[in-house]
């Protein structure tokens, strides 16, 4: 008899404890919201340095594979596109895409000189959390900037940015979606095309 | 009582002139029945833009300096203050009422007729812009169908006939003498260019570097004016989920 409720009680007790160290691995509130205070502080070093365009956007490129999960933002931007797609096209895309974005982004970073920029909340999300800031420019009205994080890859990473509601990620798909479109659905015109531009 | 009267009221004006506001997208769709004639317009205004307005807004830039381009935008903003007061009192969104009387108050007695943001400078961040297609939006009307407005560009059909309808309930045009329009409305014009003029690498990003200027115009007006409109991104459901596939 006692054997038997000592036996149960181990085993819930077993059951408890991995129900208790599993969420112990999973992001939290403050290293979201630490992540993003890290990466926004790295972009406006690279902003505010002075450097030669040529090395900020190489800088913007190691910022972004540093704190972004790419291959997944990477992934998501060809859309259903993805589904035909062999695993090497996809590796292939993904570095292409990787340089893309840094350069098209990091063009246009230069507007942010002089800015200042400052988390000031987060909420859970479904993968992890939504980061709030804010990012003022002298004697203008402060706007809004989204950041969503998660640990889904195995790390913690930033994977979409929402500014005043537009999602970078969104955008990429379509504008993904007509380089596709116009190059009759072939990823391999694709990559081409993505490591012409400039 | 009040809130059950405004709302029987507006929603019979709204349903006459609405009735062809049709299937309510949800809130990550595109409803764009008309593309083949948006693109048309599309392309006539990217045309009025690269002919015209892209270059009148460069001389502008080069020419006008920045505070006088800041004391323009400062006026049209104020301007633009009643009409704004009088869409949230129709919200019955009564704080945003306040913000703006404040603000109208504010600049037009201490910033020199609105020619300075003395709100703004003295820390008063909050601001509200706001019209007449955010009180239908408020009223239960849904966005429908996607539009390219010839010069205005892109706009849901609910925030065009908001476009239409702000023009007529202009306060400002309305107590003013008639001759005031002549003073308003190139102002109103001038302020367009410096806006066209500030943007200028986001709009150019938009219009002559992506893959497909329509579809990027459209993709970031309606993002953004869903976003403006409370009914997008600040609901957690809709974010984007790139883990799911």
């Amino acid at each position: 008899m006692h054997t038997k409720l000592y036996t149960r009680r181990a085993i819930t007790a077993i059951l408890a404890s991995l129900f208790l160290t599993g969420p112990a691995l999973a992001l939290t509130k403050f290293e979201a919201e630490s992540l993003i205070d890290k990466l926004t502080n790295d972009i406006f070093l690279v902003i505010n340095s002075g450097k030669t365009e040529k090395i900020m956007l190489r800088d913007f490129e190691r910022i972004f594979a540093k704190y972004a999960d790419v291959p997944v933002i990477a992934r998501s931007s060809l859309g259903f596109a993805r589904r035909g797609a062999s695993k090497s096209q996809i590796k292939s895309y993904t570095k292409v895409f990787q340089g893309y974005m840094a350069r098209k982004y990091g063009k246009r970073f230069r507007e942010f000189i002089g800015a200042d920029i400052k988390v000031i909340k987060s909420q859970k999300s479904k993968r992890g959390f939504l980061v709030d800031s804010t990012v003022t420019f002298k004697g203008k009205r402060p706007f809004l900037v989204q950041w969503q994080v998660s640990d889904a890859s195995g790390r913690n990473l930033m994977f979409d940015i929402i500014i005043e509601g537009i999602s970078m990620l969104r955008l990429e798909r379509e504008e993904v979606g007509a380089m596709l479109d116009r190059r009759g659905g072939n990823i391999n015109k694709l990559i081409a095309h993505l490591k012409t531009m400039s | 009582m009040i809130h059950y009267f405004f709302r029987t009221i507006c929603s019979g004006i709204a349903l006459a002139v609405l009735a062809g506001c049709s299937t309510p997208p949800s809130s990550n769709v595109i409803y764009d029945p008309n593309e083949t004639l948006n693109r048309k317009i599309h392309n006539f205004n990217k045309t009025l833009d690269s002919k015209l307005v892209a270059p009148v807004a460069r001389s502008y830039g080069k020419t006008v300096p920045l505070q006088v381009d800041r004391a323009i935008s400062n006026v049209a903003a104020n301007l633009a203050i009643p009409g704004e007061i009088v869409n949230s009192a129709l919200q019955l969104r009564l704080d945003d009422v306040v913000i703006n009387t404040i603000r109208l108050t504010t600049n037009t007695i201490f910033g020199a007729g609105g020619i300075i943001d003395t709100a703004t400078l003295i820390g008063m961040n909050e601001d509200v812009k706001t019209d007449f297609g955010e009180t239908l939006a408020v009223y239960g009307f849904s966005e429908g169908r996607y539009l390219e407005v010839p010069i205005f560009g892109p706009r849901t059909e609910r925030a065009t006939y908001g476009l239409v309808v702000d023009f007529f309930l202009d306060p400002i045009g309305n107590l003013l003498p008639a001759s005031s329009r002549k003073v308003t409305f190139p102002l109103y014009v001038v302020d367009k260019v410096g806006d066209r003029n500030e943007y200028a690498d986001a709009i150019n990003g938009i219009l002559y570097e992506s893959e497909d200027s329509y579809i990027a115009a459209r993709s970031l007006y309606l993002q953004n004016r869903r976003f403006k409109i409370g009914s997008s991104i600040n609901n957690i459901a809709d974010l984007e989920d790139p883990y799911a596939y």
